[in-house]
């Protein structure tokens, strides 16, 4: 892929080039070339060139990051191995989620729940295995017509999967519905009733997911970490208000309360250092 | 020009130049495109950043008359010895391309 494009002001070149390093290399090597370049644009403006200019000197920060490290356009761009141990993290952590949901969620909401699971699931594979960094850095350089339109079938693609997950959702509640009146609800009810709706934020959140992983592509990762951190506090919700439905509905499931709880407790606690870890890689490149 | 063979001069150029003048990244770069103008800048500053990894030159901060410290770009002993090799490696290639008789212009019926 040639890339051509030069970058018309100082700090979108040094968004780019920032983008470009920070998936690669450690963070002293990264911040000596950021430095450098800073100080390169600091100087040819005191050389009373435009930032334009410069900018066209020094052409894409692709380039420059291909010509520093020539090794690197013979492999897959982005797989490197910090990348991968961090997707991997990712993708375990979806996994449990997604495992535990299933596999812990009663049967009525099962179909339901696999629904919601699967887009998960296919972001961590996608992410594992389907170079996504790769795309998403072309996505933050689509300018030309032909890019906007994929850009466009992409957004398409998101939204018919959103919707068709509230098709589904909105099936579920009528079904619900129609079973049993929502007016005077009783106790036992509550739980699904809330449960559908922390679905929802589930599916709101997905949604917010796709929109700042295209839209923010340089807080992405941190966009990410924080959704999945939310995604799992809910599903701990609707883990607790199921269990707490079923106890109502029959109380033989009283001794399972604990049993469902722990392993949830256990993915936040993983999300939550899987957070500070990002952040953590995110402060060390700034 | 093959890539390799171009990146090779252009290094000794570089290298050369530090010889000379103790400088800073952006006159180095600026003095390079000037004179190679179909090279893209990121080459310059690749070669820079190799010779500089590969222990050829090293880096020591100065402060110039109008501003902040600037990261200025020297040789080193190591630098020198190699600067030699290239030098004549790069003669040895002048005198066989002239022994052979290679005209300094193209030939226009071949």
């Amino acid at each position: 892929m040639e890339n051509m494009k030069s970058l018309s002001n100082k700090s979108s070149f040094m968004y780019e080039l920032n983008w470009e390093l920070l998936w690669k290399y450690d963070k002293k090597e990264a911040k000596d070339i950021i430095d450098d370049y800073e100080e390169y644009f600091e100087l040819g403006l005191l050389d009373g060139k435009s930032e334009e200019d410069i900018c066209k000197e020094l052409g894409s920060p692709l380039d420059l990051v291909r010509a520093i490290f020539p090794e690197t356009t013979k492999f897959r761009r982005y797989i490197n191995k910090k990348i991968l141990h961090r997707f991997i993290l990712a993708f375990v952590m979806l996994s449990i989620i997604t495992y535990l949901i299933v596999t812990l969620d009663d049967n009525k909401h099962m179909v339901l729940t696999v629904c919601l699971l699967t887009p998960f699931v296919i972001i961590g594979l996608w992410t594992l295995f389907g170079d996504p960094l790769y795309s998403l850095s072309w996505f933050s350089s689509s300018e030309s017509k032909k890019n906007l339109s994929k850009l466009l079938v992409y957004h398409l693609f998101h939204t018919l999967l959103i919707l068709s997950l509230f098709w589904f959702m909105k099936f579920e509640i009528l079904t619900w519905g129609i079973k049993k009146s929502p007016f005077g609800m009783e106790m036992f009810e509550i739980g699904p009733f809330v449960t559908n709706i922390l679905y929802g934020i589930i599916i709101i959140l997905i949604s917010l997911l796709f929109f700042g992983v295209h839209k923010y592509i340089k807080t992405s990762i941190y966009y990410f970490s924080i959704i999945v951190h939310e995604i799992g506090i809910i599903g701990t919700i609707i883990c607790y208000m199921n269990t707490m439905y079923k106890i109502d509905e029959s109380s033989k499931y009283k001794e399972y309360v604990n049993l469902d709880l722990l392993p949830y407790l256990i993915s936040i606690v993983i999300g939550g250092f899987y957070i500070l870890y990002c952040n953590k890689l995110l402060k060390e490149v700034k | 020009m093959d890539a390799q063979f171009k990146k090779g001069i252009l290094e000794m150029c570089i290298l050369y130049s530090i010889y000379k003048e103790e400088m800073y990244g952006y006159d180095i770069m600026q003095k390079m495109s000037n004179l190679f103008p179909e090279v893209n800048e990121s080459t310059f500053y690749s070669i820079l950043r190799r010779l500089c990894g590969e222990g050829a030159t090293e880096v020591y901060y100065g402060t110039t008359s109008n501003g902040p410290k600037r990261k200025y770009y020297r040789i080193t002993s190591e630098g020198k010895k190699y600067l030699d090799t290239c030098i004549n490696d790069w003669t040895k290639i002048k005198r066989i391309v002239s022994e052979i008789g290679i005209p300094s212009i193209a030939r226009q019926d071949c």
